[in-house]
């Protein structure tokens, strides 16, 4: 049993940390700071995407073949943990579950065309799975593709698109069977769909936490069948590949840990109106110290799955749980902090006074997003009932 | 990084299981709660003989040569059978004479079935003073302390605490009865003019309560794995409104909750004994197993006494000693709010040890 990092590791945060802290320059951190900067897409970003990409750093964990650099699960998980650190909106689905789904699932001419673009930085995915009718019950979904000749005839709506604005494909579920012979997750297939196609259009949705989604219709959108990923009617089994990536990607500790930092250091250099250094008080003690246990356990139980993968058998219950731990944990330590920093914590950015850049108050609004997105806990919950405890499968 | 158990943790851990398992069993329990003495003399005979007891002691000492850790994964075993041995104060009382080089009460320890009791109590429930070589005043809540070959303790001297140790076959030694929650046997030990050895200053005094801390939460990750695995089979066979009760999501998404406790009490508490084999101290890391120690417990225990309903009250039904010794264990180092504040003390003194 050893839960620290090698000597090797340590050296990879330490230089990840460095170099992210290089590539974030005052002009990245203004366009960032613009409104809807927040999740990147203004020209430096993409210049920064880039640079990250030429210089081998999203292709840390994949095979040469594709542009990378050939390291494991682990360095991985830490590229991901220090680049959210940085506070850098990193696209990390495209090569973190998007990438690996099409690397696993998708025909050659696919995987020449886009993944040397997703390791370079190059490219932007996104996620077509919600439609307004079909959201946890994702098998429900009606957008619908037909094949003509060599292509697939796509028509419907998907709500909830994240980062299709951005993006120069979305990774689209569709249903290709007959809904009496193939129903449900028995129809659906998934391809890749050009965001530069006739008949894709987009209208936005706009956030509580300042972030953009998206509306996306497909009216008659024509894609080449070499964009199947997976075979016709097999979609399901990429879909869930891909969720399972989603899920410990998404609970990377990366950006609640640089919060936590900055806020160590708040209460460290603040004073109360007594005098008394912040840090000293008795009751931002205790929520420090809950602070810690929380998101040290969150660490260690992230650290276990990126081992797990590593070894080539990762836990289907465990990485539920760190799905669910994760949500709850982020939820309460955002809170915690935003009531350390006090009164003002509310300011948004920009405002006079605002805190830390209004970061926590931004973060503490987007949270709740951690609770449904990449599968909601409920679901969770029941996968946990069902491989970790071995309850029945539960009723739907 | 590697989390898993080598062949010889695995060993060791289906060993203890194996011992204990067939002897601690509900009617054995039962019998000596009867009695009014929670303590199985025949197991803790089985358990010495096994080397079960002094798993971190060197081979040349006769010991079984391993580390905390595998005293842990034993201890894990003694959680899941609430068995009733002294072995964490033992277990980890052994090492602190062997770190300290107290080898004479050492080898006379592990020459026979005589148990050493140890307490780390700093707090004001540890009023003995050391004067000339010799203890006074009184000590509460050592656990296994009547009937023990030696205790270990800390005491003041010139205002400063230091860790003794005495043999309690000598004049001066008296122990008031004390029954915790769990019906542990424990003793306010009183102490006049016994003499005493020091074998260490207040450093080794952390030490040690790093080490019974690390050690409770090993037990409590066995009580708590035992409580889940009882409460999913009753909620696999238990019917009400013509289904199984753990087809209800309310109740499966309970145990759901259970089983994410645990998971994450035996990442910390495994963690925290790892460090401990590898540095003197591993502050932060036992703190933050012990607040999930606490958080688990009350959690975990009142779920799994929940979904038991009447069940999880009668004394008939195996559930209740559980659902005791999770609450002794959640409490008994201080619970967890004084974590919490111990924790935001402990980063407040070196902000940069509390890196994340």
């Amino acid at each position: 049993m050893d839960t620290s990092f090698t000597p090797a590791q340590d050296a990879l945060r330490r230089e990840l940390a460095e170099y992210m802290s290089a590539l974030m320059t005052p002009q990245l951190r203004s366009e960032l700071a613009l409104p809807h900067g927040t999740e990147g897409g203004g020209p430096l970003w993409r210049a920064a995407l880039r640079q990250m990409g030429r210089d081998g750093w999203i292709g840390l964990g994949w095979p040469a073949q594709w542009g990378g650099r050939g390291l494991g699960p682990i360095e991985q998980y830490i590229f991901i943990e220090e680049v959210t650190r940085s506070g850098f909106p990193f696209p990390y689905l495209t090569p973190e579950s998007v990438g690996p789904a099409i690397a696993e699932f998708a025909g050659e001419e696919v995987k020449r065309k886009v993944l040397p673009g997703i390791l370079g930085g190059e490219l932007v995915m996104a996620i077509g799975y919600t439609e307004p009718q079909a959201g946890t019950d994702l098998a429900a979904l009606r957008t619908r593709a037909v094949r003509e000749g060599d292509h697939y005839v796509i028509s419907g709506q998907k709500v909830f698109t994240s980062l299709a604005h951005l993006a120069d494909y979305v990774f689209l579920a569709v249903r290709t069977g007959d809904p009496a012979t193939h129903p449900r997750h028995k129809g659906i297939s998934m391809l890749l769909v050009p965001t530069d196609s006739p008949g894709f259009s987009r209208t936005p949705i706009h956030t509580v936490a300042d972030g953009e989604t998206n509306t996306t219709y497909y009216d008659n959108v024509r894609v080449p069948a070499s964009h199947l990923i997976g075979a016709e009617n097999g979609g399901w089994q990429v879909i869930t590949s891909q969720l399972n990536r989603e899920r410990l990607t998404l609970m990377n500790p990366g950006t609640a840990s640089l919060l936590y930092t900055q806020v160590l250091e708040y209460v460290q250099a603040h004073r109360d109106e007594s005098g008394r250094r912040l840090i000293e008080l008795p009751w931002v003690q205790g929520a420090l110290g809950r602070i810690y246990a929380g998101m040290r356990v969150l660490h260690l139980a992230c650290r276990k799955q990126a081992w797990a993968i590593a070894q080539g058998n990762p836990h289907p219950a465990e990485a539920s749980a760190v799905k669910v731990y994760g949500y709850e944990c982020f939820l309460q330590c955002y809170r915690l902090m935003m009531e350390v920093l006090g009164p003002d914590a509310v300011l948004r950015r920009g405002s006079a006074g605002a805190l830390l850049e209004g970061l926590p108050e931004q973060i503490y609004r987007a949270v709740p997003v951690y609770g449904f997105g990449g599968g909601a806990n409920e679901i969770q919950r029941d996968l946990i009932a069902q491989f970790g405890l071995g309850l029945q499968r539960a009723k739907r | 990084m590697d989390f898993s158990l080598n062949e010889i943790q695995q060993d060791i851990a289906s060993l203890a299981e194996q011992i204990l398992r067939g002897a601690s069993t509900p009617e054995r329990l039962k019998a000596l709660e009867a009695d009014g003495q929670r303590l199985d003399r025949p197991l803790w005979a089985e358990l010495v003989a096994a080397g079960l007891t002094a798993v971190a002691i060197p081979e040349a000492r006769g010991g079984a040569g391993l580390g905390f850790f595998e005293t842990c994964l034993v201890l894990e075993q003694v959680g899941r059978t609430v068995a009733a041995v002294p072995l964490a104060g033992h277990g980890v009382g052994l090492m602190a004479l062997h770190h300290a080089g107290a080898d004479a009460a050492l080898d006379r320890l592990l020459a026979g079935h005589g148990w050493l009791a140890t307490s780390a109590r700093t707090d004001a429930g540890n009023k003995l003073r050391a004067e000339s070589g010799r203890l006074r005043g009184e000590l509460g809540a050592v656990p296994f302390a009547d009937g023990s070959q030696y205790l270990l303790l800390p005491a003041r001297r010139d205002g400063a605490w230091q860790l003794f140790l005495l043999d309690t076959a000598q004049p001066g030694v008296r122990f008031e009865a004390q029954l915790t929650t769990a019906l542990e046997p424990r003793a306010r030990v009183q102490l006049d003019g016994v003499a005493a050895a020091a074998i260490g200053d207040g450093e080794l005094v952390e030490w040690l309560r790093e080490r019974i801390i690390a050690a409770t939460c090993a037990v409590q990750t066995g009580v708590l794995g035992e409580m889940i695995a009882m409460s999913t089979r009753y909620v696999s066979e238990r019917e009400q409104f013509g289904a199984k009760i753990g087809s209800f999501q309310s109740v499966s998404h309970r145990m759901a909750d259970t089983w994410i406790d645990l998971m994450n009490l035996r990442l910390l508490g495994q963690s925290a004994a790892a460090m401990l084999d590898r540095q003197p101290l591993a502050t932060l890391e036992v703190l933050a197993a012990q607040s999930w120690c606490a958080e688990a417990g009350h959690r975990v225990s009142a779920s799994c006494q929940h979904v038991h309903g009447g069940m999880g009250h009668d004394r008939d039904y195996p559930l209740w000693r559980y659902a005791v010794w999770s609450r002794h264990n959640e409490l008994v180092h201080g619970g967890a709010s004084e974590t919490y504040a111990a924790i935001g003390a402990a980063i407040a003194r070196v902000p940069a040890s509390a890196a994340l």
